[in-house]
C-alpha cells in the first residue's frame, strides 16, 4: 500500500507552482515592457509627413500605455500568478520549517567541510568525541545521542565497509528497508473526506474538463481562414456575384458577422444620430438594400468615413467606425477569396478597389489627387483644370515639383509634405512572360502546366530597401503595402488571384495553370495595389498552345528497362555460394571481354561491372552449366544487343 | 495454386474493421485516434486477474520500451505480436518466399487476412508460453483455471490491439496504431521520470523519483546549494537532470536531422512543367534499422538468458552470455544484466565510468551497433520496396525522368543516392542511439528515436490533413 505524504506533497505543489509562475511572470513583465517602452516603429506609429502625425499620435495613444493591458485574459492571468506567488512563498516557508528530511551527512555531524581530508576528519572526531563523551556529560541523553552519531559519522568516513555502504545506500549500517510513498496530501485518504474527494474528482473529470474542451472547440470553430468568421463568409457568399458594383460593397462589408453585436443600435439617441449622419452621407450613397439596423449603421458610418465627414460623428460612433476599419483589411481579403471561388474577375477587382478607397478614406467620384496630404477639392480643381491640368495621380507625380499646380495656398512645410508623399507613393513596372518550366523546351504544348511569371519592380525604392507602411493618413491603423496579381480570361473568369506581400524591390510571382487545347489565347493580367488608388496596371497576355503530339515520345532508358532482370538482394545472397567457386577466373574473363567488345565506347563504372558479373552469375546458376566461356559469351552478346 | 489461397474458406471468420464508406473528416479522425489511444492507455493500466506477483527478474526488460508493453497488465504482450508478424510477413513477401501479387486486390485482402491470422496465433502462443514458463507464478500454484483465464485475457487484449491498429490504418485515424502506442508509451515514461511524485527512502532521506521534482526538493532541503545542484544533476540511483537534458538534446538533434534530405529535380513526361522534387531523406528507412537492431539484440538476450538459466556454468553458455543481478538499484525490481560473453559486448556500457573501465567493450558496442544499423538499413530498402530498382521502376511507370539527365539511366542516378542515404542514415540512427545511451537519456536511445520519428510522421500527416482541409474550406466558402 502506497503511503501519501504531506511534506512530499508540499514539495510537489511547490515545484509545479514554480514551473507555472516563472514563465508567467516573464510573460507579464514582457507585456508591461511592450506597453510602456515599445518604440514608435514597433506599433507602426511613424510620421513621414505632417498628415501622418495625427494618426501616429492617435496610434501611440491607443496602442501604448497601461490601458492596452486591460484585457480580461491578461488581468485573470495576473491575478492567478499573484495568488500562486503568495502560495509559493507560503509553501516555501512551510517546507523550510518542516525541516530536513532525516538524512545522514557525516561531514555535517562532524562539523567540517564536505570532502575534508583524513587529518581534518580525525581532528574533528577527537574534538567532538571529547566534548560529547558520556563521562564528561553525565545524565545528558542529548550528548550521548550526539556522541553516538559522531562515532557513526567517523566510521562512515574511515572504515572501508561502512564507507562503501554509506556511498551506496546512504547509511553506514548497509541497506535500509525501502520506503516508497507518493507526494499527495494525506487528507485524500481520510475516510471522512471520501465523499468530498470523489465528488470533486467527478466534477473535474466529467464537468470541468469536457466543458473547457467544448467551449474552446465551439469558439474556434466559429472562425475560418484569416480569422474571419464562417458567418461572414456565408454572408459574402450570398451577396457577392459577378454583377456587384463598388458602390454596394460598403453594405456588404457592414453585414459581416464580426459587427453584428457591436453595431446594433439600442438607444433612441443612437438611432437619431444615425439618421443625422445619413442625411449628410446620402448624396454619395446608393439606395440601401438592407434595412437591418446593423447593416444600416455600418453603411452610414463607412460612408461618413469615405466621404471625409467623420467630424460629425460622436465619440462612440467614431469608436465603432474604428472597430470596423480594424477588421476591414482581413474582411476585404475574405471577400476577394469568395470572389475567387465564384471565379468572377470583375467582382474581385471591385473588392480590391473598394479596399483602396477604404485605405485612403475617399470615394468613387473623388479625384485620385485627394490621396495627397492637405489636398481638398479646391486644390484638386486647380490642379486638374487649365492648360497644364492633369487628371491622374501618376501624371501629377511625374511633373516637376515646380510645375505641380494647386499648391499656391500652401505653406513651405505643406509643400514639402506633398513632395515627400509623391516619393512614397508607388512607382512600379510590371513585366510578364509565359513559359513551361522545363529544361529542354519552354514552348507551351497542350496539357502542359504552364507558368506566367509576373515581375513587379518598385522603382521608388533603392536597391535593398524594403517597402514600408502604406502612406494612409486617414486610415487609423498601420497597413503594409501589397499587390494583388490577378489573371483571368477575357470572359472575366478568374484563373488565379493572389496577394503578393513581399516588401522587396523586385518581386516575382508565378502563376501556374494547365494549358488549354491547341490554339492562341488571350488572358487579362491585372496588378492592383491594396492601398493606393490610381496605380492599377492591366495588360493582356498571349498564350500559344502547340499540339502535344509533336513532343518526343517517352523512351525508357535501356538500363532501366532491364531492371526486372536484375537479381534482388536475396537472390544475390542465395546465389553467393554458387558464385564463389568460379569467382576469380570469371572476373578476369568478363573484364577482358568487356574491354575488347566495347573498347573505347564508354568506360564501365565499377557498379556496372558488378552488375554484369551478377547477371553472369545468375545465368550461370540458372543453367548450372559447367562451361564458363559459353555462358559468358551469351551474356555479352545480349548486352550489346540491349545497347 | 498459391499458398495464400488456402485461407479463402476461413476468411469470413477473421474479425475485420469495415472500411469507411466515405471520407472521414479530419476532426473525426482526431477523435478516433484519441479514443484508440485512450483504450490502449486504459488497457496498459488494468492488472491481469489471477496472477501471483513473484519478484523474479524481468527477461523482457530490454524489449518493453519498443514493444509498448506494461508488466502485469493486459498490455503485457504489447505490440510485439503485431510487430513480429508484420515484419515476418513483409520479409516473406519481400523475399518472394510467399508468392503475393500486391497489385491484385484479392491477393491484398488475403495477405492482410493472413497477417491477422498469424498475429492472432502468435498472440495465443506467446500468452501460453508466458504462463507456462512461470512468469505469473508456478502453473501448479495458480491452478489450471487461472492459467486459462490469463491466456484468455492476454489473447483478448491482443485482439483489441489488432482491431485498434486496423481501425486507425483503414482511414478512421491518423497513422498506424503500432507507432502511436509505442510513441505514447515512451512519452509517458519520459514525463513520469521527469515529474514522478513518488518518493523513495532508502535510508539516505526522502528522494523524489522525478528528476525535476527532485531538483526543487534538493534545492530547498540541502543547506549546501552547490552540492544540491550537483546531486540533482548527477545522482546515479534515480533519474537526474542530466538524463533529462540528454533526452531533450537527442530529441532536438533527431528532429533537426529529420530535415536533411537531397531533393532530386524530376519531371514527368505526362505533366510537363509541373515542378517536382523527389526527396531522398537521410533517414531513408526511418527508424527501421534501430527497430531491427533492438529486436535482434533482444532475441539474443532472451536466448542467452534461457541457456544461462539452464546451465549457468557451461563455458559455451558463458561465452554466449554471462548474467548477474544488476548492481544498480532501480526501484523495487531487480534486473539481470549481462556481465560477460557476446551478450555483454553488444549491450551498452551502463555508466560513463564503466565505459572507461572497459574501453574495448564500449568500442565493440559502438562498432557492432553502427554496422548492424547500416546493414539492416540497406537490407530494409530491398524488403520494403524502396530500393533503387523499385523506385526506378515506379519512375518508369509514371514516365518520370531526371531533369537534365535524359541520357543517363534513372537507376544509375538513384543508385548514387539511395544506397548511400540508406546506409548512412542507418549509421546516423545508430550513432544517435549510442550517444543517447552513453548520456543516459530517459526511455533509452532506441525509444527516443522511435518516438521522434513517429511523432514526426504524425505531424507530417497532421499538416497534410490540415492543409487539405483548409484548401477544401476556402473552396467551399
Amino acid at each position: 500500500m502506497l503511503q501519501y505524504d504531506d511534506s512530499a506533497a508540499a514539495f510537489v505543489a511547490l515545484s509545479f507552482v514554480t514551473i507555472y509562475i516563472v514563465p508567467s511572470w516573464y510573460n507579464i513583465i514582457k507585456k508591461f515592457k511592450v506597453a510602456l517602452f515599445s518604440s514608435d516603429e514597433e506599433i507602426g506609429a511613424i510620421s513621414r509627413t505632417t498628415a501622418e502625425k495625427e494618426k501616429a499620435a492617435k496610434l501611440k495613444k491607443t496602442s501604448k500605455g497601461l490601458k492596452t493591458l486591460n484585457s480580461p485574459w491578461f488581468l485573470a492571468n495576473l491575478v492567478i500568478t499573484i495568488l500562486l506567488t503568495v502560495l509559493f512563498i507560503w509553501l516555501f516557508l512551510s517546507v523550510q520549517s518542516n525541516g530536513e528530511v532525516n538524512s545522514f551527512d557525516p561531514f555535517h555531524i562532524l562539523d567540517i567541510d564536505t570532502g575534508a581530508d583524513m587529518k581534518e576528519i580525525k581532528k574533528a572526531y577527537k574534538k567532538m568525541s571529547l566534548k560529547f563523551h558520556p563521562d564528561k556529560n553525565p545524565n545528558n541523553p542529548q550528548a550521548e545521542a550526539t556522541f553516538m552519531m559522531v562515532a557513526k559519522a567517523y566510521e562512515a568516513l574511515t572504515d572501508p565497509t561502512a564507507k562503501e555502504n554509506y556511498e551506496k545506500y546512504g547509511n553506514p549500517d548497509g541497506k535500509q528497508s525501502l520506503a516508497v510513498s507518493i507526494g499527495l496530501p494525506e487528507f485524500l485518504l481520510n475516510v471522512d473526506n471520501r465523499n468530498f474527494v470523489l465528488l470533486s474528482y467527478l466534477i473535474i473529470m466529467v464537468g470541468v474538463i469536457p466543458m473547457a474542451v467544448w467551449s474552446y472547440y465551439s469558439n474556434s470553430s466559429k472562425f475560418g481562414e484569416k480569422d474571419v468568421m464562417y458567418d461572414s463568409y456565408a454572408w459574402f457568399h450570398h451577396n457577392l456575384n459577378e454583377h456587384i458594383l463598388i458602390k454596394s460593397l460598403p453594405e456588404v462589408l457592414s453585414g459581416s458577422a464580426e459587427f453584428r453585436e457591436r453595431n446594433m443600435t439600442k438607444t433612441v439617441e443612437g438611432k437619431q444620430e444615425i439618421g443625422k449622419i445619413l442625411v449628410k452621407a446620402k448624396p454619395h450613397m446608393q439606395k440601401p438594400q438592407f434595412q437591418h439596423p446593423v447593416v444600416l449603421k455600418g453603411n452610414v458610418l463607412l460612408h461618413a468615413y469615405l466621404t471625409r465627414q467623420t467630424d460629425v460623428l460622436s465619440e462612440a460612433s467614431q469608436e465603432d467606425l474604428n472597430f470596423m476599419l480594424r477588421y476591414s483589411s482581413s474582411l476585404i481579403d475574405a471577400m476577394i477569396s469568395v470572389c475567387k471561388h465564384q471565379e468572377s474577375l470583375a467582382a474581385a477587382l471591385n473588392c480590391i478597389k473598394f479596399g483602396q478607397y477604404v485605405a485612403q478614406g475617399m470615394w468613387m467620384k473623388d479625384s485620385e489627387l485627394l490621396q495627397l496630404p492637405h489636398f481638398t477639392s479646391a486644390e484638386v480643381a486647380h490642379a486638374t483644370k487649365g492648360k497644364n491640368g492633369v487628371k491622374t495621380i501618376k501624371d501629377y507625380i511625374a511633373l516637376d515639383n515646380d510645375s505641380k499646380k494647386g499648391l499656391a495656398d500652401f505653406s513651405d512645410a505643406q509643400k514639402e509634405d506633398i513632395f515627400k508623399t509623391c516619393t512614397l507613393l508607388p512607382d512600379v513596372t510590371i513585366e510578364s512572360k509565359v513559359f513551361v518550366d522545363d529544361d529542354e523546351d519552354s514552348n507551351v504544348y497542350e496539357g502542359d502546366l504552364c507558368t506566367v511569371a509576373v515581375t513587379i519592380t518598385r522603382n521608388n525604392l533603392e536597391d535593398g530597401e524594403k517597402a514600408g507602411l502604406v502612406h494612409a493618413p486617414r486610415f487609423p491603423f498601420p497597413k503594409r503595402e501589397a499587390w494583388w496579381v490577378a489573371l483571368g480570361t477575357t470572359q472575366g473568369k478568374i484563373i488565379s488571384i493572389d496577394k503578393v506581400t513581399s516588401p522587396n524591390k523586385v518581386v516575382e510571382h508565378k502563376i501556374k495553370f494547365l494549358a488549354p487545347k491547341t490554339g492562341t489565347y488571350e488572358f487579362e493580367l491585372h496588378v492592383l495595389s491594396n492601398a493606393y488608388v490610381g496605380f492599377d496596371f492591366s495588360d493582356s497576355v498571349e498564350l500559344k498552345t502547340l499540339d502535344a503530339s509533336v513532343l518526343p515520345e517517352y523512351k525508357i532508358h535501356p538500363d532501366d528497362a532491364e531492371l526486372d532482370d536484375e537479381p534482388t538482394l536475396f537472390e544475390e545472397m542465395m546465389n553467393a555460394n554458387i558464385e564463389d567457386d568460379s569467382d576469380s577466373e570469371e572476373e578476369e574473363d568478363s573484364d577482358s571481354d568487356d574491354e575488347s567488345e566495347e573498347g573505347g565506347i564508354r568506360e564501365l563504372t565499377a557498379a556496372e561491372r558488378k552488375k554484369q558479373e551478377l547477371q553472369n552469375a545468375r545465368k550461370k546458376a540458372a543453367s548450372a552449366a559447367g562451361d564458363d566461356s559459353d555462358s559468358d559469351d551469351d551474356s555479352d552478346v545480349e548486352e550489346v544487343h540491349a545497347d | 495454386m498459391k499458398l495464400i489461397q488456402l485461407l479463402r474458406p476461413i476468411l469470413r471468420f477473421i474479425p475485420e474493421v469495415e472500411k469507411p464508406t466515405q471520407k472521414v473528416p479530419f476532426s473525426e479522425k482526431i477523435t478516433w485516434t484519441v479514443c484508440a489511444l485512450l483504450v490502449y492507455v486504459v488497457c496498459s493500466n488494468i492488472p491481469l486477474y489471477g496472477i501471483q506477483r513473484a519478484q523474479t527478474s524481468d527477461p523482457f526488460y530490454w524489449m518493453r520500451v519498443i514493444l509498448a508493453s506494461n508488466r502485469g497488465t493486459l498490455m503485457e504482450l504489447g505490440v510485439s505480436p503485431l510487430m513480429t508478424t508484420g515484419m515476418a510477413m513483409q520479409l516473406l513477401a519481400g523475399a518472394k518466399i510467399l508468392d503475393v501479387d500486391l497489385k491484385s486486390k484479392e491477393d491484398r485482402v488475403l495477405f492482410t487476412a493472413a497477417q491477422k491470422l498469424v498475429g492472432l496465433l502468435v498472440t495465443l502462443v506467446q500468452a501460453t508460453l508466458y504462463v507456462v514458463s512461470g512468469m505469473y507464478g508456478d502453473v501448479a500454484s495458480i491452478g489450471a483455471g487461472n492459467a486459462i483465464l490469463i491466456v484468455a485475457q492476454l489473447t483478448f487484449a491482443g485482439v483489441i490491439l489488432l482491431m485498434l491498429d486496423e481501425l486507425l490504418q483503414k482511414g478512421y485515424g491518423l497513422g498506424s496504431g503500432i507507432s502511436l502506442f509505442i510513441a505514447s508509451h515512451i512519452s509517458e515514461t519520459i514525463v513520469w521520470k521527469a515529474f514522478s511524485p513518488t518518493t523513495i527512502n532508502t535510508g539516505r532521506g526522502t528522494e523524489f523519483e522525478g528528476a525535476v521534482l527532485a531538483f526543487f526538493h534538493l534545492m530547498v532541503v540541502r543547506s549546501n546549494k552547490l552540492q544540491a545542484i550537483r546531486e540533482a544533476l548527477y545522482r546515479q540511483n534515480l533519474p537526474n537532470l542530466t538524463n533529462l537534458a540528454a533526452t531533450l538534446l537527442i530529441f532536438a538533434l533527431c528532429i533537426y536531422m529529420q530535415g536533411w534530405r537531397v531533393m532530386l529535380a524530376v519531371k514527368s513526361q505526362r505533366a510537363r512543367g509541373a515542378e517536382q522534387k523527389y526527396p531522398i531523406k537521410l533517414f531513408y528507412t526511418s527508424n527501421m534499422p534501430i527497430i531491427l537492431q533492438t529486436a535482434f539484440v533482444s532475441n539474443l538476450y532472451f536466448m542467452s538468458q534461457m541457456f544461462y538459466n539452464q546451465a549457468p556454468n557451461s563455458p559455451f553458455v558463458k561465452l554466449f552470455g554471462d548474467w548477474s543481478p544488476s548492481t544498480l538499484e532501480t526501484g523495487a525490481v531487480t534486473n539481470t544484466v549481462p556481465v560477460g560473453g557476446l551478450a555483454y559486448y553488444v549491450s551498452p556500457p551502463a555508466t560513463f565510468a564503466a565505459m572507461l573501465q572497459d574501453p574495448f567493450h564500449a568500442l565493440f558496442y559502438l562498432m557492432f551497433t553502427l554496422t548492424a544499423c547500416a546493414i539492416f538499413a540497406r537490407t530494409w530498402t530491398e524488403v520494403s520496396g524502396s530500393s533503387v530498382r523499385d523506385v526506378a521502376r515506379h519512375f518508369r511507370e509514371n514516365q518520370i525522368v531526371m531533369k537534365g539527365h535524359r541520357e543517363t539511366a534513372t537507376a544509375r542516378i538513384l543508385g548514387r543516392y539511395i544506397p548511400i542515404a540508406a546506409a548512412l542514415g542507418g549509421i546516423c540512427i545508430g550513432l544517435l542511439t549510442v550517444v543517447a545511451d552513453y548520456m543516459g537519456a530517459i526511455g533509452s536511445g532506441t525509444g527516443i528515436l522511435l518516438t521522434v520519428t513517429i511523432i514526426f510522421e504524425f505531424q507530417e500527416a497532421f499538416m497534410k490533413e490540415n492543409a487539405a482541409m483548409m484548401g477544401k474550406q476556402s473552396i467551399m466558402m
